[in-house]
């Protein structure tokens, strides 16, 4: 707890204060407009945090992350638009109560859940993610070999849609990392011949492509998407407190739900809020008043992808394995800040880790004071014309990927995976696991071969040792279970 | 994305991209080939693009076949397939009916080449950062947003802002090197 007081200390300093001030603040706007999200929002900031002190940049850039997954919910709430993924099961029942005529109320259940959730896998964070960096201490690269490739299937087979196309996905994600230099014997494969092809396809660049660019080109199709604005009156958004012990129960279901779908690595917080409504439907006493404007719904979705960023933070942290797409950025960020991900870091640099963890406790508490706020207000500014936005976000991505390298290039990259990203949504193959095996290919690869070569070239390690056999059985239970299980209703089909 | 396309449309779709994937796979299984055998390694350098290859060709093939079954069905049926219920089918609905607008997908392919041509001019040296981005920006706006005087007006604002504004905040502030 010392450490965890440390974290606390450093962020009371004004300009680490700052920078995560900074860093919700932009989060909430980001993740309140529709096309914009907090993948995009960090992807386009990380190269302007080079100079920076990298764990003021990091810092930040938790505050994006915890302040763009709540960011959603005025959108959902207000436009009947979910401004994240995360926030498309709150639009389910916040929007029918914005139209009844409660929409202070609706965005006051959501912003109170989020506090809720994030701080209930704060808590899992403090406590959980020192104990298993000890255990991944004990991890050989076997282990880690069939840890990443689990997070690889899990990701693929757990994610919305076709299997198949998650798995596609993923293969496709470590494929565009394998062109260029190979450590393990110095030489250049798969450039053809293209010298900028050398250091191979260098993940900012692809980051802002995949996330940034896609998006750019299909809210340029959707220029005249316009959502039904809902006005706000002057009424107290936030509910009394018998208000919050009625939700009890499902705070607390959800928020762990949440935590722990967040912990399984490579899941976002958009399984975790329909996950949790599922489940809160199937426990209430008046499952037919979901999607109508019920309170139990908002507070379900809410409190679960609030605390799925707090779970998915417990396997970057402890182990370096990204635990949601957004984490696979924070991942690269911290490479990028020559900070080397794994459960050394908790030795390595245990003040470093800290301050992330007291900054994601205190970006849930200035979210939900800036939110209670601010939603009103940030609701009449989110639904702009689109024309302004894309042009500058389109010049900010330029920016960030040629301050790599100096090179055009990288923007040239941003470009073609943007144009290969929206290519693989407009075919239903999701992008999440495609930025989990491109970020994990080279631990994927170096583990592999570093396995073998301890192995004298057998693969039997991947199910003899204990560890590494458990998450192999885990990724063949994964690929089966589409064709074991009984095909189930969905929340929303009922 | 887009959820009231026909599901032949999907399968359409499932097809083209599917074929091109396996082309990828193709170019990666060649290039492998000029890759040395391994010294001392168990694994060789060649191993992962070629495990690579071989997954995506097979997964794009499935995909394909799959694809192809709808279209034989459809065309038995002789008109759209009932879509398939599926959680992403149904959230994407849920935001689909949040409001009616026209799709421009032309609009979006001419922004892409506007933002090449941005790049292209740099690239070759034709112009600056500045005079760059302050035309791609008025560009961009007037072509997303019509050719009307409130666009041309907030257009030429943002064009000069981010031009002259952005230069100096990207070189001063965060010094990081323009074209």
């Amino acid at each position: 707890m010392s450490g965890l007081a440390e974290g606390f200390l450093f962020l009371a300093q004004p300009w680490p204060f700052f920078w995560l001030l900074l860093g919700v603040a932009s989060g909430i706007f980001v993740g309140a407009v529709p096309g914009l999200g907090g993948g995009m929002l960090i992807s386009l900031v990380m190269p302007l945090t080079f100079n920076m002190d990298h764990t003021s940049a990091l810092v930040m850039m938790v505050g994006m992350y915890v302040g763009s997954v709540s960011g959603g919910l005025i959108s959902a709430i207000l436009l009947r638009m979910p401004g994240t993924p995360s926030s498309v099961m709150t639009t389910l029942d916040g929007y029918p109560m914005a139209v009844n005529g409660q929409p202070g109320r609706a965005l006051g259940l959501g912003i109170g859940s989020s506090l809720i959730g994030g701080l209930i896998a704060g808590i899992f964070l403090v406590f959980l993610s020192p104990p298993l960096a000890r255990w991944a201490l004990a991890f050989g690269p076997w282990e880690y070999f069939t840890m990443a490739l689990m997070a690889l299937v899990m990701i693929a087979s757990i994610s919305q849609g076709s299997m198949l196309k998650g798995l596609l996905g993923g293969v496709l994600g470590v494929a565009m990392a394998l062109p260029g230099l190979n450590e393990s014997d110095g030489q250049t494969r798969l450039t053809f011949g293209f010298h900028a092809l050398d250091d191979g396809f260098n993940l900012l660049p692809v980051l802002l492509g995949v996330f940034v660019m896609s998006q750019v080109i299909q809210d340029s199709i959707d220029i005249e998407r316009r959502g039904s604005r809902i006005r706000v009156g002057r009424e107290p958004i936030m509910p009394p407190a018998r208000e919050w012990r009625r939700h009890s129960v499902n705070l607390a279901r959800s928020s762990v739900v949440g935590t722990w779908i967040g912990i399984l690595p490579g899941v976002g917080a958009s399984v975790s809020s329909m996950v949790s409504y599922g489940l809160a439907r199937t426990f209430s006493k008046q499952p037919q008043k979901f999607g109508t404007g019920h309170d139990e719904g908002i507070v379900a979705s809410e409190a679960a992808n609030n605390a799925n960023v707090g779970g998915a933070l417990i396997p970057l942290i402890a182990m370096g394995i990204p635990g949601s797409p957004i984490d696979a950025i924070l991942l690269g960020a911290l490479v990028m800040h020559n900070i080397q991900p794994g459960p050394l870091l908790f030795t390595s640099n245990a003040s470093f880790v800290w301050a992330l963890i007291a900054a994601y406790l205190a970006a849930n508490v200035l979210m939900f004071v800036m939110m209670a706020a601010s939603a009103r207000r940030i609701a009449t500014v989110i639904d702009f014309n689109r024309a302004y936005l894309l042009p500058v976000i389109f010049v900010f991505c330029l920016v960030g990927a040629f301050a790599l390298s100096n090179r055009l290039f990288d923007v040239w990259i941003v470009i073609g995976f943007g144009i290969l990203g929206f290519v693989l949504q407009l075919a239903k193959i999701p992008l999440g696991p495609f930025v989990i095996g491109l970020v994990l290919a080279n631990l994927l690869e170096a583990q592999l071969r570093s396995g073998l070569q301890l192995s004298d070239g057998s693969y039997w390690p991947m199910l003899t040792r204990p560890i590494a056999g458990s998450f192999t059985v885990l990724s063949l239970i994964c690929l089966a279970y589409p064709f074991i299980k009984r095909p189930r209703v969905s929340p929303i089909e009922s | 994305m887009q959820s009231d396309r026909a599901p032949t449309a999907d399968a359409w779709v499932d097809v083209i991209v599917g074929l091109a994937l396996i082309g990828l796979a193709a170019v990666l299984w060649i290039g492998s080939l000029s890759i040395g055998a391994p010294f001392f390694d168990p694994l060789g350098s060649a191993a992962v693009p070629r495990a690579c290859a071989v997954l995506i060709a097979a997964f794009s093939l499935t995909m394909v076949l799959q694809a192809a079954g709808k279209l034989r069905r459809a065309r038995r049926a002789r008109g759209a397939l009932p879509q398939e219920p599926s959680a992403q089918a149904l959230t994407e609905e849920v935001i689909a009916e949040a409001a009616t607008w026209r799709r421009r997908p032309w609009l979006a392919f001419a922004f892409v080449v506007l933002c090449g041509a941005y790049m292209a001019v740099m690239q070759w040296r034709l112009a600056g950062f500045r005079v760059a981005t302050g035309v791609f920006v008025l560009a961009s706006v007037v072509l997303l947003g019509g050719f009307k005087p409130r666009t041309l007006v907030i257009g030429a604002i943002l064009a000069l802002l981010l031009a002259i504004g952005g230069h100096l905040l990207f070189t001063r502030f965060f010094y990081i090197d323009l074209p």
